[in-house]
């Protein structure tokens, strides 16, 4: 039995994933292997279902066809915001969970993966935004299984993308992860302090590539319709001519990659509905000018994202940018000047950062730990920690045994636990009061247990030695407080 | 134990002239040694070559301490030990002299020893020839006759478990002995009589026919010879009763003697004939044993050689089985080694092939819009705007495979 010779990441994106390996005879003598769509981009994160036939088409042959196939085919997008949806649809027959929309782009990537190789996709490290819930999480989780990967890993896209240029960042203290793809920009501002990177603040708005595609689209066919009668409205001709929607879609995503590094963009049609041939010649001011207010948000966003983390542009070290649509010309020129050239970042391959960064953690697994406890109020006001700052993602069971001192109450009626992070109550993040029905046995005592899961949950489990353990009060908590030990990576 | 003061006493000259104190240190340490090693040869050494400094007495007082089977076992030691019985110039018979005197003269009376010294005795006295050592009479009446306490009771030979013979042979020696003896001190008289009493009926002016080995202190008058009725005093009527009676009982037990020394010489001549064929039969398979052992001891030398040559080749067969395991392992390995190789490059070409693939799909993904596109022109009526078009999609198309990296104007 041959030992992994492959360590994968994946990026499951909002709008286009992308998987990633290091693969080597060892860990040491690795070469990273990107894996998207046939084309070498990243692989659409859509997935298009026939009614009839219940036949899946996945990734950019379902994009590029999606006004085509709309009629024929139940068509998915954005699935990673909707995973935790109970929504379930039957398509040809079969029932259709969000997990299982999910576990084709998961399939789809690990055919890919291992397409004319003997690699053998079992494990993975997934990337996720931060803020993922735990419940998309294990979602996640369960989908990817479907798909035969364990997920052995989750890490938030930003650490990812530090990872991936820590060579570059390693010497930074505060870093922006400015990431801006097909559906979303995700803004995030790191620190790192003592080999551990904290998720300071994040920022994020769902106004990305495809949403300047379209806008780019809506121009130009308000350009096409100067002087032609009937006037119709984007959406009518989407309706009535998919096809040239789709083409339309295309050139217009075309002009916006050569925009690039031209100054002039032809869109051309011969068949524009039934308007005939149409052509029109987009400058690159004017499509500056178009997205603008884009950029502006985009801009707002990151901004805003240092402010929420108690600092200013003079506080950070480095804006790294990943992501197809952080390389748009006109953000590009914006970022330059108002933040000056030498702060911004482009890594080589803007699109597979996350998906190596991720793979990085598959070769070289960093920790989790949590950089907040977790603890309860004991009766005369101090903290007492459960889980310990420091304590590494996910940790064993821990058990404890309370005793109960008999007050100036006849009979113990009921135990009060206040479960909070900090001793100070300005500091709390949260508090979670809890009322425990005690029985007044004399031998009675309260059996504890609490944990941190795989998916960064916090669960406690409480009750009396004189209850049925089904009768113990159970509390989660996902919104810990962590931070991602890179020490030594 | 130290040796030293041993051998030191002992190597005076004129031992039996050493003071008693020499004497007396001499005997502790020698029974120091007993007490510490038991008798053995070094003991028996000292005792004999120490006995004019009494070394006997120490030996019977370490004797006396003993228990019944262990002074079995110590006369056992004495009697087979090598100078005993070698005899060298009657130094076993002093030795035996010695211990006699000392269970004579000790109140506490040890039967076994006695019967030991008066068995052994009359052997001991004469040389290999059967010839009386010289000085016997003298030792035995200076050793024995007068170191006797006088107040000592004598036991009677009766009590003794041993053979009359031996008995008779001991009062013999003790009558020629007493015969011998003509200083005669008052306290003398007392203990030659003590032992004509002890001996009695043996008389100590019988005839005894006794050749001497070397007699050169006993003068020739009084060897025991008949002398001639004419030269004898005429003797007291009760002293010829008495004499009579004794000739003519040794007269008896001479003849009987002399039938069963005859007797016993053709037993001997037998027994001889016998042993001279079971000596040349002992010879015949000493021989044959001698051979086996020989043929033994080389198929044990064989066997030892070859027992070392199989150790050797276990342990090169041992060597080589782990070198084997070593190599299985090596092998083993390499072989994931290789198989590991093997994937990783089929991941490495599939990922080139793939490339490839990808750099293709990408040009006609990019040229797909235009190709859609010209799709819908080809049927249409040539005219300025569809020329326009046409124009500009080929640039389009040109520029796409310039990017693509399709380097059409430098070929």
């Amino acid at each position: 039995m041959v030992e992994s010779f492959s360590w994968f990441g994946i990026d499951f994106g909002t709008t286009n994933s992308a998987a990633f390996s290091f693969t080597g005879t060892d860990k040491d003598h690795a070469n990273p292997i990107s894996y998207g769509d046939d084309e070498g981009r990243p692989f659409p994160s859509v997935v298009a279902i026939d009614k009839e036939t219940g036949e899946v088409i996945t990734g950019r042959a379902a994009k590029d066809q999606r006004n085509s196939i709309i009629r024929t085919h139940q068509y998915f997008s954005s699935i990673k915001s909707l995973i935790d949806s109970e929504k379930k649809e039957i398509i040809a027959g079969k029932e259709w969970s969000a997990e299982d929309i999910a576990a084709e782009i998961f399939k789809s990537l690990k055919e890919r993966m291992e397409r004319g190789s003997k690699n053998i996709v079992k494990d993975a490290v997934v990337a996720v935004p931060v803020g993922y819930t735990a419940r998309k999480k294990g979602h996640l989780r369960h989908a990817a299984a479907k798909a035969g990967i364990n997920i052995k890993m989750f890490i938030t896209e930003p650490t990812a993308a530090f990872c991936s240029n820590y060579l570059e960042l390693k010497s930074c203290r505060n870093v922006v992860v400015f990431d801006w793809g097909g559906g979303t920009l995700d803004v995030a501002v790191l620190r790192i302090e003592s080999g551990k990177v904290y998720e300071l603040a994040t920022e994020g708005m769902p106004v990305a590539g495809n949403d300047i595609d379209k806008k780019l689209a809506e121009k130009m066919h308000a350009k096409f319709m100067r002087g032609k009668s009937p006037v119709i409205s984007i959406e009518e001709l989407g309706a009535r001519e998919p096809e040239t929607m789709d083409l339309l879609m295309m050139k217009c995503e075309q002009a916006k990659c050569a925009f690039s590094d031209e100054d002039v963009a032809v869109i051309s049609l011969y068949k524009y509905g039934s308007y005939g041939s149409v052509r029109e010649s987009v400058d690159y001011d004017f499509f500056a000018l178009l997205l603008e207010p884009i950029i502006n948000d985009a801009i707002g966003c990151l901004d805003r994202a240092i402010q929420n983390a108690g600092m200013n542009i003079a506080n950070i070290d480095r804006i790294l940018c990943v992501g197809g649509s952080s390389q748009l010309r006109p953000l590009r020129e914006k970022l330059s000047e108002r933040y000056g050239e030498e702060l911004i970042y482009y890594p080589k391959s803007v699109m597979w950062n996350i998906a190596e960064g991720a793979a990085i953690n598959s070769t070289q697994p960093g920790n989790y730990t949590v950089s907040k406890p977790i603890g309860m109020i004991l009766s005369d006001g101090s903290f007492f920690p459960l889980i310990k700052s420091g304590q590494c993602i996910p940790c064993e069971e821990f058990h404890m045994t309370l005793g109960t001192v008999e007050g100036s109450e006849d009979d113990v009626k009921e135990a009060r636990f206040i479960f909070t992070d900090a001793e100070v109550a300005e500091d709390r993040s949260f508090e979670e009061n809890f009322i425990l029905p005690m029985r007044g046995f004399s031998d009675e005592v309260i059996m504890l247990s609490c944990y941190i899961d795989q998916d960064f949950i916090f669960k406690l489990k409480v009750g009396s030695n004189r209850m049925v353990e089904d009768a113990y009060r159970v509390w989660s908590y996902d919104k810990l407080k962590i931070c991602y030990q890179i020490e030594g990576k | 134990m130290d040796f030293a003061k041993l051998n030191e006493l002992n190597s005076m000259t004129k031992k039996s002239d050493a003071s008693q104190a020499k004497k007396n240190e001499f005997q502790n340490e020698l029974f120091t040694l007993l007490v510490e090693t038991g008798y053995d040869a070094i003991v028996e050494k000292y005792m004999f070559e120490g006995v004019s400094l009494g070394g006997v007495n120490a030996i019977y007082k370490y004797y006396i301490t003993k228990s019944p089977e262990e002074k079995n076992q110590i006369m056992s030691a004495i009697s087979t030990g090598a100078l005993f019985v070698q005899n060298t110039k009657g130094a076993a018979f002093r030795v035996l002299v010695d211990l006699l005197m000392n269970t004579l003269n000790d109140s506490e009376k040890d039967l076994a020893l006695l019967a030991f010294a008066i068995k052994n005795i009359p052997a001991k006295c004469k040389s290999k020839e059967n010839k009386l050592w010289g000085d016997a009479g003298k030792t035995i009446s200076k050793n024995l006759i007068f170191a006797l306490i006088l107040d000592t009771n004598l036991p009677a030979f009766e009590e003794l478990n041993i053979k009359e013979a031996f008995i008779k042979e001991f009062k013999s020696i003790i009558a020629y002995t007493l015969s011998t003896i003509d200083t005669q001190e008052p306290w003398q008289t007392s203990a030659i009589e003590k032992f004509e009493k002890w001996i009695k009926p043996v008389e100590r002016n019988i005839e005894v026919t006794m050749e001497t080995a070397q007699m050169p202190s006993i003068k020739e008058n009084k060897k025991a010879e008949v002398t001639p009725a004419s030269a004898i005093k005429p003797l007291k009527r009760n002293e010829l009763n008495d004499l009579s009676i004794t000739l003519k009982s040794i007269s008896d037990r001479l003849v009987a003697t002399a039938d069963q020394m005859q007797a016993t010489d053709k037993g001997v001549n037998t027994l001889n004939a016998k042993l001279s064929v079971v000596q040349s039969e002992y010879e015949a398979e000493k021989c044959k044993t001698s051979d086996l052992i020989d043929k033994v001891g080389q198929a044990q030398e064989e066997l030892k050689q070859a027992q070392s040559k199989n150790d050797s080749l276990s342990l090169e067969i041992f060597s080589l089985n782990d070198k084997l395991k070593i190599m299985e392992h090596e092998i083993s390995r390499l072989n994931e080694v290789i198989e590991r190789q093997e994937s990783v490059l089929s991941v490495y070409s599939a990922d080139k092939q793939n490339a490839q693939v990808e750099q293709l799909n990408i040009i006609a993904s990019k040229l797909r819009p235009e190709y859609l596109d010209f799709k819908n022109a080809i049927n249409m009526s040539m005219s300025l705007d569809l020329g326009e078009n046409l124009r500009q999609q080929l640039l389009s198309i040109f520029k796409i495979l310039s990017k693509c990296g399709v380097d059409i104007e430098r070929r």
